[in-house]
């Protein structure tokens, strides 16, 4: 159960997982992702209710991509630190207020969880 | 839930879930009107994924599942709260992306 | 703030622009506009811009030629002929409502209707003709609606898109509405209207190819592959909030009608091409 999920079950404890979820916006310490981490990230990046990175991303061998945004591909290179990466997907308008990509995040559209694994994903990229 | 004592009437054994059922319900209320009153504060900056979880909320409260009912509540509230904000922040916002202001 | 010029930068190309003022008007606001997207597209000709994606699109454009022998829409501007000139129950026909009898006046609308202070779009009028004369109001979004809205728009082709703001303050408000929600950003998905058609027309997203600001309303009604029908402006307007998963105004709502009075200013002077295909 993710952490959202498990804010979202308990009663009474809202806003204390609001504030969690807020100052937890970060990466935690990671141990090496296993293939169903990163199985499940790509399924989240290309699911069009979802990630739907392709609207805008040309990236791995999806199909029909759209050219809004840059190709994604050598992420480690360019994202060394995961928690930047984290944070630019949680909400890019932080970093560049003319994007149009969604604050993924800070609008509820993947949980903090989900755009783990969609890192997870990436990475391999 | 535990399993009531048999030296329990019946009656009382029934009173157990209904309570709780009682206190489920009222929670789920309380999460839903808010959701319900902060939607309608977006005004016309409403989200759909806030609309689609209010309806999941009322039809888990109508089957019974005031548990998920309020889950869903919830998220359509913090989702309410989100389009409330975006509709604040884009009163001001929006000239930076216009043409000719 | 940020201009057509920033954008523009921000895009690599060098311009100088006047600062533009707070309160600029519309027709300041209109021109920057039209500069801005010809900086944007310098080979594709003002005029062109109406045929949206077709103008960008080598690949897009060859298909749209070869559909043009047969539009889809062709029985629909007939079927919409025939309802505007038969007599409502009344005797009167929907030429009594309209100027020069409704013929050739598709690119007045939408205008500001400065004593009842508000925006009158072609199918309000329509729909207020009927109901003027003892008939029910059609739906708005396609059917009926759209097409007499198309038999009209057809009766006006070629014609030069003519909008006026009044010197009316209700009118530049309902102007300045429109303009407002245009580049407000709205949804879950944050994006306004102005963030794909301003900032990113002539890219694709996903398998859409997105088209530019200018010239857009100009093709209305439009019959859409993906709704095998015609549509009206306002069908579209829900449909892109949708897409944002911003909850969708009503067909009509003040909100649309403004917003379709500000964008249909920006593209005054470029001609009629209502009814049209899109994908």
């Amino acid at each position: 159960m993710s952490a959202e999920e498990d804010c979202v079950m308990r009663k009474g404890l809202i806003s204390v997982c609001l504030t969690t979820l807020a100052l937890s916006a970060t990466a935690p310490v990671f141990a090496e992702p296993t293939q169903a981490d990163i199985d499940r990230g790509k399924e989240l990046a290309f699911s069009r209710k979802d990630g739907n990175c392709l609207a805008c991303h040309k990236m791995d061998d999806g199909k029909l991509t759209g050219n809004i945004g840059p190709e994604l591909v050598d992420m480690k290179t360019r994202y060394p630190d995961r928690e930047i990466l984290f944070k630019r997907i949680w909400d890019e308008t932080q970093f560049n207020p003319m994007t149009v990509m969604p604050p993924f995040g800070r609008h509820m559209i993947l949980s903090e969880e989900e755009i783990n694994r969609v890192i997870d994903y990436l990475y391999t990229l | 839930m535990n399993k009531p004592l048999l030296t329990i009437g019946i009656s009382l054994a029934l009173s157990v879930p209904l309570a709780a059922q009682a206190g489920a319900k009222e929670d789920f209320n309380e999460v839903y009107a808010k959701a319900q009153s902060t939607h309608q504060d977006a005004g016309n900056f409403q989200w759909t994924t806030t609309t689609d979880r209010m309806k999941a909320a009322k039809t888990s409260a109508e089957s019974g599942d005031y548990d998920k009912a309020a889950s869903m509540a919830r998220q359509a509230l913090k989702l309410a709260q989100e389009s409330v904000a975006q509709r604040k922040q884009q009163q001001e916002a929006w000239r930076n992306a216009a043409i000719g202001n | 703030m940020l201009k057509a010029k920033v954008i523009l930068v921000a895009l690599g190309a060098a311009l100088a622009m006047p600062q533009a003022l707070a309160g600029a008007t519309p027709e300041e606001d209109r021109k920057e506009t039209v500069e801005y997207f010809k900086q944007m597209f310098p080979d594709v000709p003002l005029e062109e811009f109406v045929n949206g994606q077709y103008a960008l699109n080598e690949d897009r454009r060859k298909q749209w030629e070869s559909m043009q022998d047969f539009p889809p829409y062709e029985f629909a501007v007939a079927e919409g002929k025939e309802m505007f000139e038969t007599p409502f129950a009344n005797g009167k026909t929907y030429a009594s409502c309209f100027e020069n009898g409704g013929i050739g006046i598709r690119q007045n609308y939408p205008y500001f209707d400065t004593e009842k202070k508000e925006v009158i779009t072609l199918e309000l009028a329509i729909n207020r003709c009927r109901e003027a004369n003892g008939e029910e109001p059609l739906r708005w979004k396609k059917g009926a609606i759209a097409s007499i809205s198309a038999y009209m728009a057809s009766t006006s082709e070629g014609k030069p898109i003519n909008i006026e703001v009044p010197d009316d303050p209700d009118a530049l408000a309902a102007y300045q509405d429109g303009k407002e929600f245009y580049y407000s950003r709205r949804g879950q998905l944050n994006f306004s209207c102005a963030s794909c058609h301003v900032q990113n027309p002539g890219k694709w997203i996903r398998a859409d190819f997105l088209s530019p600001a200018l010239g857009q309303p100009s093709n209305f009604p439009v019959h859409r592959s993906k709704w095998g029908e015609l549509g009206t402006l306002h069908r579209r307007f829900a449909g892109c909030n949708n897409n944002v998963r911003a909850e969708p105004l009503p067909a009509q709502s003040e909100e649309y009608r403004n917003l379709e009075y500000f964008l249909t200013y920006m593209s005054n002077g470029l001609p009629v091409v209502g009814p049209a295909t899109r994908p």
